[in-house]
């Protein structure tokens, strides 16, 4: 570790707030944790388990002053998975008032299944707000995918927070870290 | 830890380097432990001492492989060629099952110079997944032929890994690995002696010097604002032999002129290469637009797709960056969305190389044509 009197390290990312899940949870929600200090964050999704069977998607909505953002939520992405001839590039995919991080049905059939992802956010641009998912999950079926899903809301807030849920049910384990890149 | 200030542990913490000119493998033991979760390999300039052998590298334990079966998936393009593009972009995606290890870039050509970073999970006693980017030349019926891909790895264990070991399918590799851990610590303690009183981590101009640069990982080295009517985002002189990897964050980038892509053109000391450069990328829509687009040996350096000037319209995009490789190609490659001057917007995995033995020492991103209206960029260098 460092020995130093003073001055920056000047790394990045910095770690900012991380919910360690340590009961099962409807959703986990942060509030108020981007300002102007940083305009790149990135968000680490760890062994994200759900409580539900099967069935469950995982979805992320922004959030600011408390409140959600509803509207429109686009997707795309291209996905591939590992273990079985599964694979695609979906485009033009809408939800309300949400956006989809997993496909297929997520839960806790399978041996070992659990979500991963890597997220990279612009959340405090005044233009449309682009989120770029970095995943790598397990579904019900026991097929393991890797994707880059491209989340993407027409929305010109400058958002403080994000959440993310089950379809149904709660988030039963996992980690989840907030990083910001000095601007 | 003794410090008088704020705790730094900010960044990622470079765990462990390796660098070789001829080896028959690098093997990590006892490099990933619980202290962290993510994690990410870096490779660079890593070479094949024969053509056309593949990479392969496994999970291990205890100072041991971890054996049985390895899955991967996989994407990928071709920036020079039209060589498999055929595959259309669903069926690029290929998944295989290796006996005791991961079968990683294939093919590879002497002197190519594999680049690329790996984020990895080996402390999960869940599947062990890990997800690789990558460029390499590929060799294609003897011809060198620039290649990027995207892959998916798969070992289902339970045992949590502590090392890695990667070699290649035969003879010796050479160039450097690293493995950096993602901070997960979180640091409650609020600065001393500086104004804002609620962050986590040490500002600008406090008090002192660091000498030590553990936590790092990405540095930042220059930003710049655009102003309206710029004719360029250009930075000189910016990387250095201090860094090898650069990323580069594009925020809010806008045109004058509507419906521009946005290019970039390396820089030796202070005049732009403007020769041919090549990319591949894999496209997608969001709103308005499903089609999907796969595009090879594209003669531009593309990186934003036909931006538009009217509403929210703008790009983002995560970059890296190894221009300053001792080998002839020069990689720049990532991950963008925008918005397009049809209000539809569109997502690229991107790969571009500029095939020039110069050490390039800045970088510039101008519009194809007309100025920048807006955008700020970012560029950080890896700490070594």
């Amino acid at each position: 570790m460092s020995n130093y009197l003073g001055v920056e390290n000047k790394g990045n990312p910095v770690l900012l707030a991380k919910n360690p899940i340590s009961s099962a949870v409807s959703s986990i929600t942060f509030d108020g944790i981007f300002d102007d200090t940083f305009s790149e964050y990135w968000v680490t999704l760890y062994d994200i388990t759900v409580s539900a069977a099967s069935g469950i998607q995982v979805y992320f909505k922004w959030r600011n002053s408390g409140s959600d953002i509803t509207g429109t939520y686009y997707r795309d992405q291209i996905y591939a998975s590992m273990n079985s001839a599964n694979s695609g590039q979906p485009g033009n995919a809408t939800y309300t008032d949400y956006n989809a991080l997993t496909d297929f049905s997520f839960g806790t059939d399978a041996t070992r299944e659990a979500l991963n992802s890597i997220m990279y956010l612009f959340p405090r641009t005044a233009n449309m707000k682009f989120a770029i998912h970095d995943n790598l999950y397990t579904a019900d079926s026991s097929n393991t995918y890797m994707s880059y899903l491209f989340n993407v809301l027409d929305d010109t807030t400058k958002v403080d927070g994000f959440s993310i849920y089950p379809s149904s049910g709660n988030i039963a384990s996992g980690e989840v870290c907030i990083y910001g890149y000095k601007k | 830890m003794n410090y008088l200030g704020t705790d730094p542990r900010e960044g990622a913490v470079l765990l462990a380097t390796s660098t070789s000119a001829s080896t028959t493998s690098f093997t990590f033991d006892g490099v990933f432990t619980s202290d962290y979760d993510f994690y990410f390999m870096d490779y660079y300039d890593v070479d094949h001492d024969v053509n056309n052998a593949n990479l392969y590298w496994t999970w291990r334990n205890g100072g041991s492989d971890m054996t049985g079966s390895y899955f991967r998936s996989l994407f990928y393009g071709m920036p020079n060629s039209t060589a498999f593009s055929g595959y259309g972009i669903a069926s690029n995606t290929e998944y295989t099952g290796n006996d005791n290890q991961i079968r990683g870039p294939e093919a590879t050509v002497t002197g190519g110079g594999l680049q690329g970073t790996t984020w990895l999970l080996p402390q999960t006693e869940n599947r062990k997944l890990s997800k690789n980017l990558n460029q390499h030349l590929y060799s294609d019926s003897g011809t060198a032929r620039a290649h990027f891909n995207v892959m998916g790895w798969l070992h289902d264990t339970s045992t949590k890994a502590d090392g890695i070991r990667i070699f290649p399918q035969s003879d010796n590799i050479s160039g450097t690995f690293r493995i950096y851990g993602l901070n997960k610590q979180l640091n409650k303690i609020k600065s001393i002696n500086q104004s804002d009183k609620q962050s986590n981590f040490v500002q600008s101009n406090y008090f002192g010097n660091s000498a030590k640069t553990d936590g790092q990982g990405w540095v930042k080295v220059a930003s710049t604002t655009a102003s309206s009517g710029d004719a360029s985002i250009e930075f000189q002189n910016i990387f250095t032999s201090k860094y090898d990897t650069y990323k580069i964050t594009l925020e809010d980038v806008r045109p004058v002129s509507d419906g521009q892509d946005l290019e970039f053109q390396y820089i030796d000391n202070t005049t732009a290469d403007t020769n041919t450069y090549n990319s591949s990328y894999l496209g997608q829509g969001s709103t308005g637009a499903s089609a999907t687009t796969t595009a090879f040996n594209q003669s531009q350096a593309q990186i934003l797709d036909t931006i538009g000037t009217n509403g929210t319209e703008s790009g983002f995009g995560i970059l890296y960056t190894t221009p300053m490789s001792t080998n002839t190609d020069k990689w720049l490659w990532g991950l963008t969305i925008s918005e397009n001057s049809s209000a539809n917007t569109k997502s690229q995995v991107i790969s571009t190389y500029r095939d020039s033995t110069t050490a390039y020492s800045g970088i510039k991103f101008l519009f194809a044509s007309g100025n920048v209206e807006a955008g700020r960029i970012t560029i950080y260098g890896r700490q070594t």
